[in-house]
């Protein structure tokens, strides 16, 4: 469909006047507001002393939950490599230990590397338990220690779990076996 | 033999060298409060050490020279760059100086190198000019493209920026009808400072001066985003730090002249007379040079990069026609023996004519 006569507004360019030929005004007004930026406050984050204060949902290093019990959260259903772009959780799984559940991961092992935080694995998951922390300053000085296994998966929960900074839950309400507390006792 | 001469040599170039180092702190430092950051603060008491650890860095580094660049060229280029610009320095006043017509002017001490060198100006646009010769030089010998378009658009900008340069001064030098700086000083302390009969060209001088000391808003030469460093792209370590030298002791330089030919040197109405102590005239000398360092400063975090057209017409069309129009308005004045202050009048009345040329008629209505 041809654009209407109608809707088509022409709009001049302006026309400069002499205090916009000679430019200089322009300049003066240049310099009064960059040298305003000097007496206003200033916006630096001292890094390492001063913390950012990430939003909840911030999209950092992963975690493993673990349950009430203390035990891993995750049963071990692929769901989260299978929805990972860049392929990078490797999980082998074996028959639980637990009445509760059937599987659990023998191995869980992410390529910290790899990822892309993309946080599919976080919404693919159907029992909350894999969650992308606000940790973002993770260093090392291998390959293979960038590969985070279950222990170390596990260890960032305990560091990052009740911190206030725990990721926001896309799913409430009962989501698993293993997600809920173990009233049963089975 | 005149050891006084050779001790302000080595303490004139020693501090050169040493303000350098702390022009780059200050630059670093208004940069990032001009964008509301802190800027250098981690390296001793608020970042003052950045200066060292800079300096120490470019000494650490390996001395390296691309293989297809022509080597005796290559080393060559920063050491004339910074050479001449040092050089340049000499007959520049950098503190009070006495009445030059005096008998006894040359036997007591006077704050210049070379004292009542009676081509002063000259000399400082000859030398000052032969700093391009390094960006060429460092240009042409890298073998590299970047350098090389560097190096050309410095040679180009230079040499046009030389011509309003030498013509907005041409107005201060028949004022004072010398081209001997300290007597320029002395005519100004005496009776009134040249910025008063001359902003025209003053306006001239200092814009040139930022093209001749390749600052932003032109320092097509090195622009980062086009030609990665221009001129410098393919040098490192001190000999990168000798071009940086070389520019901030040219822009030094230029502040200095800017004083000194158009705001009286150390001459401040009742602070800093001729009769005042040499310690008040000094830190007025000083506090005004520092006042221009801080506004190229300014400056170059204020107003973008011109394209290379705009710059050149920026030269020909503009300030070439308008130092020719103000040096005749000098020329008239000081030929009919006029009032001097008509200058002032004179001056606005030709910027305000060059804007009402250049002032396009409302473009014709766009059919539709
Ligand atoms: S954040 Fe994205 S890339 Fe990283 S493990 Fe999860 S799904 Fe894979
Ligand atoms: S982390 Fe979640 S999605 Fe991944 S295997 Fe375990 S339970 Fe399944």
């Amino acid at each position: 469909m041809p654009i209407a006569e109608t809707d088509v507004r022409w709009v001049k360019a302006p026309t400069l006047g002499l205090l916009d030929r000679l430019y200089l005004p322009a300049i003066a007004q240049g310099l009064g507001t960059t040298i305003k930026h000097i007496f206003q406050p200033r916006v630096t984050q001292q890094f390492p002393e001063q913390r950012p204060d990430l939003p909840a949902n911030y999209r950092g290093l992963h975690r493993l939950n673990r349950d009430t019990d203390g035990r891993v959260k995750c049963v071990a259903c692929f769901m989260c490599s299978t929805a990972c772009p860049a392929r990078c959780i490797d999980i082998v799984a074996a028959p639980s230990p637990w009445p509760d559940r059937e599987k659990y991961p023998e191995m869980f092992v992410i390529d910290e590397l790899r990822c892309i935080y993309c946080g599919l694995c976080e919404q693919a998951c159907p029992c909350d338990a894999i969650e992308l922390t606000s940790m973002f300053d993770l260093t090392g000085l291998s390959r293979e220690e960038m590969m985070f296994d279950k222990e170390k998966l596990l260890s960032v929960f305990d560091q990052t779990a009740g911190i206030g900074k725990d990721p926001v839950r896309t799913k409430g309400g009962k989501l698993s076996c293993a997600s809920e507390p173990n009233v049963a006792g089975i | 033999m005149d050891y006084s001469v050779i001790i302000t040599i080595l303490v004139v170039f020693g501090i050169l060298q040493g303000l350098a180092g702390g022009l780059v702190y200050v630059e670093r430092k208004i940069c990032a409060y001009m964008q509301n950051r802190i800027g250098p603060n981690r390296v001793g008491p608020v970042g003052l050490l950045q200066v060292l650890a800079d300096g120490l860095k470019f000494i650490m580094k390996e001395e390296f020279v691309p293989r297809y660049a022509d080597k005796v060229l290559f080393i060559l280029a920063p050491a004339l760059g910074v050479t001449c610009a040092m050089l340049a320095f000499a007959v520049v006043p950098f503190g009070p100086t006495g009445d030059p017509s005096l008998p006894g002017y040359k036997d007591d001490y006077q704050f210049i190198i070379a004292k009542n060198v009676d081509i002063g100006v000259l000399f400082i646009l000859a030398v000052g000019s032969l700093t391009v010769y390094g960006i060429i030089l460092g240009g042409w010998a890298s073998n590299s493209k970047y350098s090389l378009i560097g190096g050309l658009r410095s040679s180009a900008q230079i040499i046009s920026y030389e011509i309003p340069l030498g013509l907005s001064l041409l107005g201060v030098i028949l004022i004072s009808g010398s081209v001997n700086l300290e007597t320029i000083i002395w005519r100004q302390a005496t009776t009134h400072w040249n910025i008063w009969f001359q902003p025209l060209g003053f306006l001239l001088f200092m814009i040139s001066t930022f093209a001749e000391c390749n600052r932003l808003p032109f320092d097509l030469p090195e622009t980062e985003q086009e030609l990665v460093g221009g001129y410098h792209t393919e040098y490192n370590a001190m000999k990168l730090a000798f071009f940086f030298l070389g520019e901030y002791v040219h822009m030094v330089t230029a502040c200095f002249l800017m004083v000194i030919l158009f705001f009286g040197g150390w001459h401040f109405p009742l602070i800093a007379e001729t009769d005042s102590w040499l310690i008040v005239k000094l830190i007025v000398f000083l506090v005004k040079m520092s006042a221009f360092i801080l506004f190229f400063m300014l400056i170059r975090w204020t107003i973008p990069r011109f394209r290379f057209d705009q710059l050149m017409s920026l030269a020909w069309k503009v300030f070439i026609p308008l130092a020719l129009v103000n040096l005749v308005a000098v020329m008239i004045v000081k030929e009919l023996d006029l009032w001097l202050w008509l200058l002032l009048p004179a001056s606005l009345a030709i910027l305000a004519g060059a804007g009402f040329i250049t002032t396009k008629p409302a473009p014709r209505k766009v059919p539709v």
